[in-house]
């Protein structure tokens, strides 16, 4: 199994244990699954950047897969929704568990483009 | 009248209702199916599920039904256990799909919205259902805080930002805040500054990048021009969608037709900035510094987008 799916599953199974930062624990695995999965996508089209910024790799990423950009699209939003329910924000409530679920949804669907 | 007849005509009355209230209902089954779509999209963290949206009752006695469901179990009529915010994107999820019908005047659609009381999650989730609807409409929507803004900043969405200052003498001005080919010069920016981004894969992004800016200049340069000479923007679409390729569509913005843009390219900016969109896709960029590349992008970008033909 790729790292990639083992991060998912284990981000789906800190979430379904509850708890009381189950919720924030998910969304910081569900963070690295994506980038695992961002990497891979990269790989793919020949165009590995692993040690680069998040952001370098989702512009790298939003011109590889040019024709299809939901797969950007898709990997910016996770980014952006997971990097905020993983910190704290003195205003803001902690990510919900379906938020996570939902989360953990994107990236799966994103997954399945490798 | 015979008791007969009047059973007879009773019968006939009672049929009448019934089909009407049949068809009504037919006829905004679209509706609903449409409104249960953008609610999921709105509803986001929300465990409400949306039922059937049926018209009931008759003459003075008409009224919407609306059912919902709780985490799966039957929660009976919807409105009174959805919260403030929630029924805020229930009144946007029944009137968004109301005003996209095809029977709907409105070629435009514009939404005021509160999302100040919404999560994130809405928002990011009203966010998808707008560009859905924007593929086939004008959309336009107005807001008091910055979410939604930031919402389209992330998705990606070709949208524009505008803000709206309203100065001492209520003299309004409005200007742009960010613009699609703002956002990939700035990302283009970001990529040239990441020692950590191997160069082969820089080189071989950056033209990608640096097109797409420049052809979203152009589009809008394009675009903004001919709507305010007042073409339709159908025909603008169309004028647009014939152009292949970034040269043709630099030549829509430049010279309001596709021909040669030999004449435009006196300048090193534009012969440089063209060359790497146009040539620089399939292969990667050669024999220029990157930085060069993005510099000549930006002046050629802001050319286009002076002027508006």
């Amino acid at each position: 199994m790729s790292d990639t799916r083992a991060l998912l599953e284990q981000a789906s199974g800190v979430l379904a244990g509850g708890g009381e930062h189950s919720n924030r624990m998910a969304c910081w695995i569900a963070r690295s699954a994506l980038e695992s999965c961002v990497d891979d996508l990269l790989l793919a089209r020949q165009r590995a950047a692993e040690s680069a910024s998040m952001r370098s790799r989702l512009s790298v990423l939003q011109v590889a897969y040019e024709q299809q950009p939901e797969v950007a699209q898709r990997a910016e939003y996770a980014w952006s929704r997971l990097s905020r329910a993983c910190h704290h924000h003195a205003y803001e409530l902690s990510p919900t568990a379906t938020g996570a679920e939902h989360l953990i949804g994107v990236v799966d669907s994103l997954a399945a483009h490798t | 009248m015979s008791k007969p007849s009047i059973d007879r005509l009773a019968a006939a009355e009672k049929w009448l209702k019934d089909n009407d209230t049949r068809l009504k209902n037919e006829r905004i089954a679209p509706i609903s199916e449409q409104a249960k779509r953008a609610w999921a999209l709105l509803r986001q963290e929300s465990n409400v599920e949306l039922g059937d949206l049926r018209l009931e009752g008759q003459a003075t006695r008409r009224r919407v039904s609306l059912t919902a469901s709780i985490d799966g179990a039957d929660a009976g009529n919807a409105l009174p256990v959805l919260s403030q915010g929630e029924l805020h994107a229930l009144a946007l999820a029944l009137f968004l799909p109301r005003a996209t019908l095809d029977e709907s005047p409105s070629a435009s659609s514009s939404s005021t919205t509160r999302s100040r009381r919404w999560i994130p999650a809405k928002v990011d989730g009203l966010v998808t259902l707008l560009s859905e609807i924007a593929e086939t409409r004008q959309v336009v929507a107005f807001s008091h805080d910055d979410r939604l803004a930031a919402a389209v900043r992330r998705s990606q969405t070709p949208a524009r930002i505008y803000e709206v200052v309203r100065g001492p003498q209520s003299v309004v001005s409005i200007s742009s805040v960010v613009d699609p080919s703002t956002r990939y010069i700035s990302d283009a920016d970001a990529l040239c500054r990441d020692e950590n981004v191997p160069d082969d894969v820089l080189r071989r992004t950056l033209p990608g990048l640096l097109r797409l800016a420049i052809e979203a200049a152009a589009r809008d340069s394009f675009f903004a021009g001919r709507i305010v000479r007042g073409v339709p923007l159908t025909e603008v679409e169309e004028t647009w969608d014939s152009a292949h390729g970034t040269s043709q569509r630099v030549s829509l913005a430049v010279h309001g037709e596709i021909r040669s843009l030999d004449h435009w390219l006196r300048t090193e900016s534009r012969k440089k900035a063209l060359g790497v969109a146009t040539s620089g896709f399939h292969r990667s960029l050669r024999g220029l510094d990157v930085s060069d590349a993005v510099h000549h992008t930006r002046r050629v970008v802001d050319e286009i987008g002076g002027q508006a033909r």
